[in-house]
C-alpha cells in the first residue's frame, strides 16, 4: 500500500530540488573582491626605484607621471621599496565592510 | 603472455608546468614490472633563475616553486637571507609564520585525503575533502591579501598587517576542525573498507627509509621519529610542546593515519600561538629593503625546515652581492619521487598503482627545483 504522506512529500522533495537546482544554474560568478596598487601622488618623488624593482615591467615612469600596467601580479615588491611610503595596497569590498567573509 | 607498455599519466597540464609527469611499466599477471618514472617536464617561466635576479626579485618567484609547499619556500628562503643580512625580524611575525606554516600543512592534509579517496573511489569523503581544501584556502587568502600564491613570508618578517578579525576567523575554523575530524574518523578512519584496502600494501621497510633517506610523514610512520621542528627547532617551535606519536610499519594505513594523527599537532601549536601571540604594531623590518643596506654578506647558508610532505632543505652561496651566486633548494620528492617510487611500484598489483602514489603524496613540479 503507498503510503500517501510519504508520497507527498517526496513529489515536494523533487520541486524543491528542481527547484533549487534552476537557481543554482542562474548564478552568475561574482566578483567580491578587487586588490589594486594605489599611488600617493603627494609623497611620490619618481625616484624610480619601484619602476627598477617590477617583476614584470608593470611600473613605467612617463611624462612625470607613474603608471601601472594591467600585467601587475600584485607581488607588492613596489611597496617594500619605496623609501616614502607611497605606495599601497587597497581593496575594494562589494558591500563595503572590509571584516566580511566570505566561506 | 602478453606484454603491455602502458603509461600513467599522473598530474594534468597547468600553467607554470610544460608537460606531466608519466610512469612508464611492464604488466605481467597484472603486476607492475620495471616501473620508470619520468619527469620530462619543463618549466615555462624562467622561476628557477634565482641566480639572475637580486634577492628582493626573487620573493614572488619563489612562492610560485610549488602549489603545495608554497608557504615552506618562503620561509626557507626568508630565513637564509635575514642570517646573511644579520638582521632581527619583530617578534609577532615569528608567531604569524608557524601560524601559516601550520595552516598549509592543514591545507596540505586534506590534498592526500582528497587523493587517497579518489584512488579507492570513496565519494563522500573526497568530496568533503574537496570542500574542506576551498574552506581552508579562502582562509589562507584572506589573512593574505586575498591572495593566495602571493608572497606573505619574505625576508624581514610578514607581508600583510595581522588584525583581531583573522584571530577570531582562525579560531572559529579551528573549533570547526575539531568536530570535522571527528566525522572524518568515522566516515574514513574507522571504516573496516578502507582497512582491509590499505593495511599491508605499499609497505615500506625501516631499513629503505634509512638507506633512502627518507623523511617526513613516511619516516615517521615507519617509527623513525625525525621531525626537524623537534631535532633543529626554528622560529618558536622550541617552546611549543606537541605530542609525537609511535607506530611500527610504513604501510598506507598507517601513512593515513599518521598524517591524520599530526593533524591534532597542527591544532595544539594553532592554540599555542593565538594564546601567547605578542601585541606589536609592525610585522616587517622594512629597512632592508633601502638600496643601500640590500647586500648580502659574504658567506654559505644551508636552512633546513619540515615541510609538509618532508624535510626541505635550501643551499644559499653569496659574495657580497645582492644577486646570490648559488642558490638550489632541495624538496622531499627528490627522494620519494624517484628511486623510492621505483622500489615500491615494482611487483605492485595494477590495482594499486594510484593508492600507492597517492600515499607518498607525489608533488611532481617539486623534483627539480
Amino acid at each position: 500500500m503507498i503510503k500517501i504522506g510519504g508520497l507527498l512529500e517526496s513529489l515536494l522533495q523533487l520541486k524543491y530540488i528542481s527547484r533549487n537546482y534552476d537557481s543554482a544554474n542562474k548564478t552568475e560568478f561574482e566578483i567580491k573582491c578587487i586588490t589594486f596598487i594605489e599611488v600617493d601622488v603627494t609623497k611620490c618623488n619618481l625616484c624610480g626605484e619601484c619602476e627598477k624593482i617590477c617583476v614584470t615591467n608593470s611600473m613605467k615612469i612617463n611624462n612625470e607621471a607613474l603608471e601601472i600596467d594591467k600585467s601587475c601580479i600584485l607581488c607588492g615588491l613596489c611597496i617594500l621599496v619605496c623609501p616614502r611610503n607611497a605606495i599601497a595596497m587597497k581593496e575594494i569590498h562589494k558591500q563595503g565592510r572590509k571584516d566580511e567573509r566570505f566561506v | 603472455m602478453i606484454k603491455r607498455y602502458p603509461r600513467f599519466i599522473y598530474i594534468p597540464n597547468r600553467n607554470i608546468v610544460n608537460g606531466n609527469m608519466t610512469i612508464e611499466y611492464e604488466i605481467e599477471n597484472g603486476r607492475i614490472l620495471s616501473p620508470l618514472p619520468n619527469y620530462d617536464y619543463e618549466k615555462i617561466n624562467d622561476s628557477c633563475e634565482f641566480e639572475k635576479r637580486n634577492w628582493v626579485k626573487n620573493i614572488p618567484f619563489v612562492s610560485r616553486l610549488s602549489f603545495v609547499e608554497n608557504y615552506t619556500c618562503e620561509e626557507l628562503y626568508s630565513s637564509a637571507i635575514e642570517e646573511l643580512l644579520k638582521v632581527e625580524i619583530p617578534e609577532i611575525s615569528k608567531y604569524l609564520r608557524v601560524m601559516m606554516l601550520e595552516l598549509s600543512r592543514i591545507r596540505g592534509f586534506f590534498l592526500y585525503i582528497f587523493n587517497i579517496s579518489s584512488a579507492l573511489e570513496f565519494e563522500m569523503p573526497r568530496e568533503w575533502a574537496l570542500s574542506d581544501i576551498n574552506r581552508i584556502s579562502k582562509i589562507i587568502s584572506e589573512i593574505n591579501n586575498n591572495e593566495y600564491f602571493s608572497p606573505y613570508i619574505i625576508p624581514g618578517g610578514i607581508k600583510t598587517q595581522f588584525s583581531s578579525t583573522n584571530i577570531s576567523v582562525i579560531t572559529e575554523y579551528l573549533e570547526y576542525l575539531k568536530k570535522r575530524m571527528k566525522d572524518y574518523d568515522k566516515i574514513i578512519f574507522q571504516n573496516e573498507i578502507f582497512r582491509l584496502r590499505t593495511q599491508n600494501v605499499g609497505v615500506i621497510p625501516r631499513q629503505m627509509i634509512e638507506e633512502y633517506g627518507v623523511t617526513g610523514f613516511i619516516a615517521r610512520s615507519a617509527n623513525v621519529t625525525f621531525d626537524i621542528r623537534k631535532r633543529i627547532p626554528y622560529e618558536i617551535y622550541k617552546s611549543i610542546h606537541f605530542d609525537s606519536f609511535r607506530y611500527e610499519h610504513s604501510d598506507i594505513y598507517t601513512r593515513v593515519i599518521c598524517r591524520r594523527n599530526e593533524i591534532s599537532n597542527s591544532i595544539q601549536i594553532l592554540d599555542y600561538i593565538f594564546s601567547n601571540i605578542p601585541v606589536e604594531s609592525s610585522t616587517l623590518n622594512k629597512d632592508i629593503y633601502q638600496s643601500k643596506a640590500r647586500v648580502l654578506g659574504e658567506g654559505t647558508v644551508i636552512k633546513r625546515i619540515e615541510g609538509i610532505n618532508g624535510e626541505f632543505i635550501l643551499f644559499l652561496e653569496s659574495v657580497n652581492d645582492e644577486v646570490p651566486k648559488t642558490i638550489k633548494f632541495r624538496s622531499p620528492m627528490f627522494v620519494i619521487g624517484g628511486e623510492l617510487l621505483k622500489k615500491l611500484l615494482e611487483n605492485t598489483s595494477l590495482d594499486d598503482l594510484d593508492l600507492v602514489l597517492a600515499s607518498l603524496s607525489l608533488v611532481p613540479m617539486e623534483m627539480d627545483i
